[in-house]
């Protein structure tokens, strides 16, 4: 009776050993990853801001949804954040409810549909924002005032704590450098232009904030970002749209400011010249990615898996060494299938 | 019941049902046996897991990249979107690998063997963090193009507008600074281009607005060589405007400006830039002094405050003839009114790496005042002050290891040694 008690508990302890080493196991294979939190761009009315479901659908296209594909059908853990696109990039309503957001993310606190970061800061987690459109010059803000000896620091919310939770930023088309689409829009030249009426409507606070002339520009008012911010783009003219912009576009957002150039914000660039690493909006934190064959619309939300091509100071490499500029790098693949291969 | 799944047998390579073998396992090793099937049992559990939604998440759908019946990849033929669905279909419990592997591209792409890939952003960022954290947030090295960094922010960007499907000629305006300080006049400029050669224009004016677009004054642009315009018959038309006294914002305000030309075929061309207008609530009174702290060379600039509020203080320090840059450097404070010192610290490592002796040359240095949005810029200062003659042995090289770059990089090597 002792012996099978002995045996009884001895395979217990196995057992329980067992258990407690798969559960290890599983739970630092899924945790090796960071937390995507997903920032969406310019909005025409407040609906991300007061509905969290907008926000979510923001990413969706149909059956296409960037967050499933980017998250590796979501077996990667994630949060959706939502923020007034109305207002200007620096508002308490942009720029302060992302930094709050973030930083609840950070926490392990849901988002608006209960989504949470599989670990916490302070449980050792990373986190990587993934932004479109207006979320580049949000983040250029917060990232760029985060310490005490910069312009704006902690303008609005904690961007202190942003800055030191965050890994890194991917943006996707996004406006760092202002955009011609609203250049014309408020210089009543949109007639000529037919800009997709979703992004940019009217002159309002957001789109006059997101002009290309350089008193509204972020870099006048931020300084180089505390985290790193790799940029992404489209280069698929809009009919109409595009022949407002200069050279290579998404429709809405030139590639001098898709790719944070430094100099005239305006300039025509295409993918074979647009502005390298050594030659962006501040002297660090901001790093080429590639362009791919999509619109403005397309970056965000999964529809168009199409060509990809290396852009000066990208990070494809052929045989060991950088593809050249406007090098085809993938013949199909989306942003959101790009973002998922990068981790 | 659960089913066992098939294991692999070594030593034929094949398959047989697991309990085929348990008849031949001697009975004292039974216990170990049940825990490696609890570890088998439960590790598949674990990937069956983790390939699914977490609790609150929508539910699965067809794993990513896979083609939709009847709708084929934008731009891309339907085996090279199968392709790519395959090698981006997630594998969650796969380990990360240092270069994230990518698909083979089409035909036409690099043609280099094996295909491009991209390069695994997390190390690439580990490397970069450590590299910066060699210096300070307020006292960085200029980029590797010596692009000064206070210049760049002031500089001006066109804005253009052109015809029907692009036709020129565009219409290209733009002020003569970012900023304007009160009560100075403010300068705007407008062309028409072709081909970037400026073309006479039949008329050219414009109409200033507030930031929330509401009319304050008609501009008429000028190309007659007066009223601020430099050169008569250039085709750069020029408007002045008087804000006059009671024009100065509380702190700052950002106007609008929209021209409107009409080409020489009488064809109308419309565009808008804008400019701040700044009233700063302190000034520079040119009063400097510097010295040697902690290995950093530290310069005191003296400020008048005329309100209450927050403060940035920025300057480039260069060699003494002004041609080689060494770095910036940052401060920003509460002040209270009256006559105060900000003091600006240079990292003593950029020096050392410059290897340039003093005197040094604080070459621009650009006061605002950060109390709201938009912030208002005073005039730039250029050449402000000369320093004692230091050597750049007398700093320190020392770097400054900061804590939270660091810290950003071990998290992101953690992640791609995987579990």
């Amino acid at each position: 009776m002792m012996q099978r008690i002995g045996r009884r508990g001895s395979r217990r302890s196995a057992i329980i050993a067992a258990i407690a080493l798969a559960a290890l196991a599983v739970g630092s294979s899924a945790s090796a990853q960071p937390c995507l939190i997903f920032v969406h761009g310019k909005q025409t009315d407040t609906n991300t801001f007061t509905n969290w479901t907008a926000a979510r659908n923001y990413w969706k296209n149909g059956s296409r949804d960037f967050v499933q594909t980017a998250t590796k059908n979501f077996a990667t853990s994630y949060y959706v954040v939502g923020y007034n696109g109305t207002n200007a990039y620096w508002d308490s309503g942009a720029a302060g409810e992302v930094a709050n957001e973030i930083v609840n993310a950070t926490n392990g606190g849901p988002d608006g549909g209960g989504n949470r970061c599989a670990r916490t800061f302070a449980q050792g987690g990373s986190f990587w924002v993934i932004g479109h459109s207006m979320a580049g010059p949000i983040m250029d803000f917060i990232l760029g005032n985060n310490d005490p000896s910069d312009p704006n620091f902690n303008f609005n919310g904690p961007y202190d704590v942003v800055a030191q939770r965050l890994s890194l930023v991917i943006t996707l088309g996004g406006a760092h450098r202002g955009s011609q689409g609203a250049d014309a829009v408020c210089g009543n030249n949109n007639i000529f232009c037919n800009f997709i009426a979703f992004f940019i409507q009217s002159c309002d606070t957001a789109t006059y904030w997101l002009r290309s002339a350089d008193d509204v520009q972020v870099r006048t008012y931020a300084n180089a970002p505390a985290r790193n911010i790799y940029l992404t783009g489209g280069y698929e003219a809009i009919f109409g749209a595009s022949v407002c912009l200069s050279g290579e576009d998404d429709g809405i957002v030139q590639h001098a400011s898709q790719y944070a150039c430094n100099g005239n914000a305006t300039t025509g660039y295409d993918n074979s010249n647009v502005c390298n690493n050594s030659n962006k909006q501040e002297s660090s934190g901001f790093i080429s990615l590639d362009s791919a064959h999509e619109n403005h619309s397309d970056e965000r939300d999964d529809s168009d898996r199409d060509t990809r091509r290396q852009i000066p100071g990208g990070i494809w490499m052929c045989g060991g060494a950088p593809c050249a500029p406007n090098t085809q790098v993938q013949s199909a693949m989306s942003t959101a299938q790009f973002v998922a291969i990068l981790y | 019941m659960v089913a066992r799944p098939p294991v692999a047998d070594p030593r034929t390579g094949g398959r047989r049902a697991a309990g085929a073998s348990r008849s031949l396992m001697p009975r004292d090793r039974r216990p170990a046996a049940v825990a490696g099937l609890v570890v088998l049992l439960f590790v598949l559990f674990g990937l069956w897991r983790v390939s699914r939604p977490m609790p609150g998440t929508e539910p699965a759908a067809p794993p990513a990249g896979t083609p939709r019946p009847g709708h084929a990849a934008v731009g891309g033929d339907d085996a090279a979107a199968a392709r790519l669905a395959s090698a981006v279909t997630p594998t969650p419990a796969a380990p990360i690998t240092p270069a994230a592997t990518s698909p083979r591209s089409g035909a036409d792409s690099a043609g280099v063997t094996g295909g491009p890939q991209a390069v695994a952003l997390g190390r690439q960022a580990a490397e970069d963090y450590r590299r910066r954290s060699h210096y300070p947030p307020w006292s960085r090295p200029f980029n590797e193009e010596g692009e000064d960094p206070i210049l760049r922010d002031r500089m001006v960007s066109p804005v253009t507008g052109a015809g029907p499907d692009g036709a020129d000629p565009t219409l290209v305006v733009f002020p003569q600074l970012t900023s304007f300080e009160v009560p100075d006049p403010v300068l705007l400029y407008a062309y028409l281009s072709v081909n970037d050669t400026r073309v006479p224009a039949a008329a050219m004016a414009g109409t200033l607005l507030t930031g929330d677009l509401q009319p304050l004054a008609e501009l008429h642009y000028r190309d007659d060589g007066s009223g601020g315009d430099q050169v008569a018959g250039d085709f750069l038309y020029t408007a002045r405007y008087e804000p006059g006294p009671d024009f100065a914002p509380e702190l700052s305000e950002s106007f609008l400006v929209r021209v409107t030309a009409e080409t020489t075929a009488g064809e109308p061309r419309t565009a808008a830039t804008s400019f701040l207008y700044s009233n700063p609530h302190a000034r520079l009174t040119g009063n400097y002094r510097d010295s040697i702290v902690d290995g950093n060379l530290v310069v005191d600039a003296e400020v008048e405050v005329f309100q209450a509020g927050r403060f940035h203080l920025e300057a480039t320090l260069y060699d003494q003839a002004g041609q080689r840059g060494i770095g910036e450097g940052q401060t920003a404070g509460q002040l209270s009114p009256g006559r105060q010192w900000m003091r600006l610290a240079f990292f003593g490592r950029l020096i050392t790496e410059s290897g340039i002796d003093g005197p040094y040359l604080l070459r621009f240095v650009a006061l605002s005042t950060t109390t709201a949005m938009p912030n208002a810029m005073n005039r730039l200062e250029e050449n402000a002050h000369v320093t004692g003659a230091y050597r750049a042995a007398q700093f320190s090289s020392a770097p400054f290891e900061d804590p939270d770059l660091l810290d950003a990089a071990d998290r992101l090597e953690r992640d791609l040694a995987g579990p």
